[in-house]
């Protein structure tokens, strides 16, 4: 720019003679600073931001299900942290109680651990008092700690079925909009359900509760026993097969018929033999229904994710 | 209740008929599942079974067995179970007849069942396929074919076909071959092979670079570039015959495309100067210019109804890829997330576009859906991965890709799942092209 500057003074000073030079010169030298301009915009491809790219999708083969595993990795990972708590018993060493910090398992709380390690770094000068108090506390800590793990240990395998069901059972009321508006009716939703609720003792709230768990487990069922390609299907997204089928009381699957096939033959028949494969159903809720409970599933790919 | 009822009793009644179809279907609750466990079908395919008392040949046996699973396999529809696992005496295999104990496979998990059986006199065979639905429990497939023995290869890819036809309605890939390149003879020549890359052989022999081969939609002619006059020319070719012609205008003659269902071709030409896409006949004689603009376009891939077609064009700055709707001329450009998008690859489905995407030096393969424009990237950290060729169904998509060093071909799923290597040969390979399917019938 500099240059350029100096140019146009010296041309200044060069054509003293006449103002037309001087003129021509400018105007030169803004059409070369236009063309450049123009050629840089255009040669230029990727002004706009570009977005993240969306990631490709992965195939994975789940060998058996975590509920067991999780269970059992959690038993050696409670060890550790009782290792650990025995090491602060020792005659108060500085480092000692940070070192096995790294080796305490996730779900130990991390504020007994960050006072302890914090405060060699930041107060190095008052080490002696306020080591002895605090690692004297942060043993407690320690302690404490692994007695939660423990016995969330000891809780988790129960609790784990329970958690699914809960989560099962958000998720199908979140998915299902029409169910909740249904259910705000009252009446109109239930159908041939609600009819019997009146001899089962239960509030309507406490007995659409139920019949939602219920229903939750009837979806996981299903969707697990779920094979369906989509590169086998014609490959549109919006496609939806409905099929209604009959619960015994003891969970067997009695009735299969369709209520609406997609007109795509995989998806039709993957969907029905996703029901055939999860029969027997766990048995119905005692006293919830009368009789057999009649539901529906209505599949619809919704493509890769 | 029926006290107080009167008007009230009536509105609700008005309401519980207006908001019962909406709120379930039928007469019962509905739940929504849309999420598959699996995207893959569970399939068991038990070892051949001798058709007589007399042995087959165990060998023959193991071969046809093999080639029944890897072709199946190779669809990436199925989730093969492992032979391991099958509920079976030791040593004895399922025998072909209709005779099925299907709780023994609906035990394993398995949702589809075929069985082979197989009977050798002399140098001739007999073959029996069945495929079976174990859950409902019921034959969906039976067949008995007579041949060689050099025929049990194209006996169990009919079958295979078959099987495909049967669960999706669709021809399957089993007819279909790929045509690349390859410089394992120290130039870059055309060499074609099956579907799941047996059998490769050599189709051109000019001692020089030949690239961009492209299939009729019939399969009856290759058309390809090659440097045999020291400038890219287009030769056509029939795959079965002697009948050839050659584009040989001033400038460069490259890309070519076939046109779906005609026998003309569209390639890139500069005897004007710039670099457009000219549509020929079958036998290179030039008929119009299809694209006109100062940039260069190349690379055309044609939609299968052949009313639209994909380029590259760089007349925005970077090369990036447009779509030119051929009755109106109309232009628009498809891509615009990346700098460098290369390679058009129209979908046998017509819904999806495949392409290349460089960013720094490397390319990835990406495919945008026409409808909402969004595209999806379908290879990620692995070397270098470009020219995407669709199978004729538009379930696989074959690339190459230097993830292993040397450039070779491979092939993954049309969601890019499942990648892996089609073929190993000397030298290296690219530039993928699936034919349509071959057969006849």
């Amino acid at each position: 720019m500099k240059e350029r500057v100096s140019h146009v003074d010296a041309t200044r000073i060069a054509g003293s003679d006449g103002g037309g030079r001087t003129l021509i010169a400018c105007v030169a030298i803004s059409f070369l600073l236009h063309v450049a301009l123009a050629v840089v915009l255009m040669t230029m491809p990727a002004l706009t931001p570009s977005r993240k790219f969306i990631p490709s999708a992965v195939n994975v083969s789940l060998v058996s299900l975590p509920a067991l595993g999780s269970g059992a990795a959690n038993a050696p990972a409670a060890d550790k942290p009782a290792a650990a708590a025995t090491v602060p018993e020792k005659p108060a060493v500085v480092q000692e109680p940070v070192k096995p910090a790294p080796v305490k398992p996730p779900p130990a709380p991390a504020k007994p651990e960050a006072e302890v390690s914090t405060a060699p770094a930041v107060k190095p000068e008052k080490k002696k008092e306020s080591l002895k108090h605090k690692t004297f506390k942060s043993s407690e800590a320690i302690k404490s700690a692994v007695s939660k793990i423990e016995k969330e240990t000891a809780e988790k395998p129960q609790s784990s079925l329970a958690e699914t069901l809960d989560r099962l059972k958000q998720q199908v009321e979140k998915e299902d909009p029409r169910r909740k508006a249904g259910a705000g009716e009252g009446t109109g939703q239930t159908g041939t359900v609600f009819g019997s609720s009146a001899g089962t003792g239960l509030s309507s709230t406490q007995f659409r509760d139920q019949v939602q768990v219920y229903q939750a487990e009837i979806a996981y069922q299903v969707q697990k026993n779920w094979a369906f390609s989509e590169l086998m299907s014609s490959g549109r997204t919006e496609l939806e097969t409905v099929i209604g089928f009959k619960i015994r009381p003891n969970g067997e699957i009695a009735d299969i018929w369709y209520d609406q096939r997609s007109g795509d033959a995989h998806l039709d028949e993957s969907a029905y033999r996703a029901i055939v494969k999860s029969s027997p159903l766990p048995p119905l809720p005692a006293g919830l229904f009368k009789g057999d409970y009649t539901v529906g599933i209505r599949f619809g790919p919704k493509g890769i994710k | 209740m029926i006290k107080w009822s009167g008007n009230p009793l009536r509105v609700a009644t008005v309401l519980f008929i207006l908001f019962l179809p909406a709120a379930s279907f039928g007469q019962y609750d509905l739940i929504d599942i849309d999420n598959p466990f699996s995207r893959k079908i569970p399939m068991a395919i038990p070892a051949f079974s001798a058709l007589n008392t007399a042995d087959g040949d165990p060998a023959l046996m193991q071969k046809a067995t093999d080639i029944l699973t890897k072709s199946l396999d190779f669809t990436g529809f199925f989730n093969m179970i492992d032979r391991g696992a099958y509920l079976l005496e030791p040593g004895k295999s399922v025998a072909a007849t209709d005779q099925i104990n299907f709780r023994n496979w609906t035990t394993i998990g398995a949702e589809l069942l075929v069985t082979g059986g197989l009977s050798q006199t002399g140098t001739l065979v007999d073959i029996e396929l069945r495929l079976f639905d174990t859950l409902a429990g019921k034959r969906l497939l039976g067949k008995r074919y007579h041949g060689t023995v050099d025929d049990i290869r194209p006996i169990i890819l009919r079958f295979c076909n078959e099987v495909i036809v049967q669960l999706t309605g669709k021809r399957g890939i089993f007819d279909s071959r790929i045509a690349f390149i390859s410089t394992g003879s120290g130039n870059k020549e055309i060499y074609i092979c099956d579907f799941d890359g047996s059998s490769p052989v050599p189709f051109t022999r000019h001692g020089t670079i030949s690239l961009s081969p492209a299939w009729s939609s019939d399969g009856k002619w290759l058309a390809y570039t090659s440097y045999i006059n020291n400038k890219p020319d287009i030769f056509i070719r029939q795959t079965e015959g002697s009948q050839k012609a050659v584009v040989m205008e001033k400038g460069i003659n490259i890309t070519p495309a076939w046109v779906p269902g005609q026998f003309t071709l569209s390639a890139t030409m500069s005897f004007e100067g710039n670099q457009e896409i000219y549509l020929l006949t079958g036998s290179g004689k030039i008929i119009k210019k299809i694209t006109n603009n100062w940039a260069s376009d190349l690379s055309p891939s044609w939609a299968p109804d052949a009313k639209m077609m994909a380029f590259v064009s760089n007349r925005t700055g970077g090369p990036q890829i447009y779509i030119q709707d051929i009755k109106s001329g109309q232009v628009e450009r498809l891509t615009f997330e990346g700098s460098y998008n290369t390679q058009p690859s129209w979908s046998p489905t017509g819904d999806r576009i495949a392409y290349a995407s460089m960013a720094g030096s490397r390319n990835n393969i990406f495919t945008i859906d026409l409808k909402r424009r969004r595209p999806l990237q379908l290879t990620q950290d692995t070397g270098s991965n470009e020219s995407p060729s669709w199978s004729p169904d538009g379930s696989l998509i074959a690339f190459s890709s230097t993830r292993e060093g040397p450039s070779r071909i491979y092939v993954m799923t049309a969601f890019g799942a499942d990648q892996r290597r089609l073929l190993t040969m000397p030298g290296e390979q690219s530039t993928p092209s699936w034919s349509p399917n071959l057969s006849k019938n």
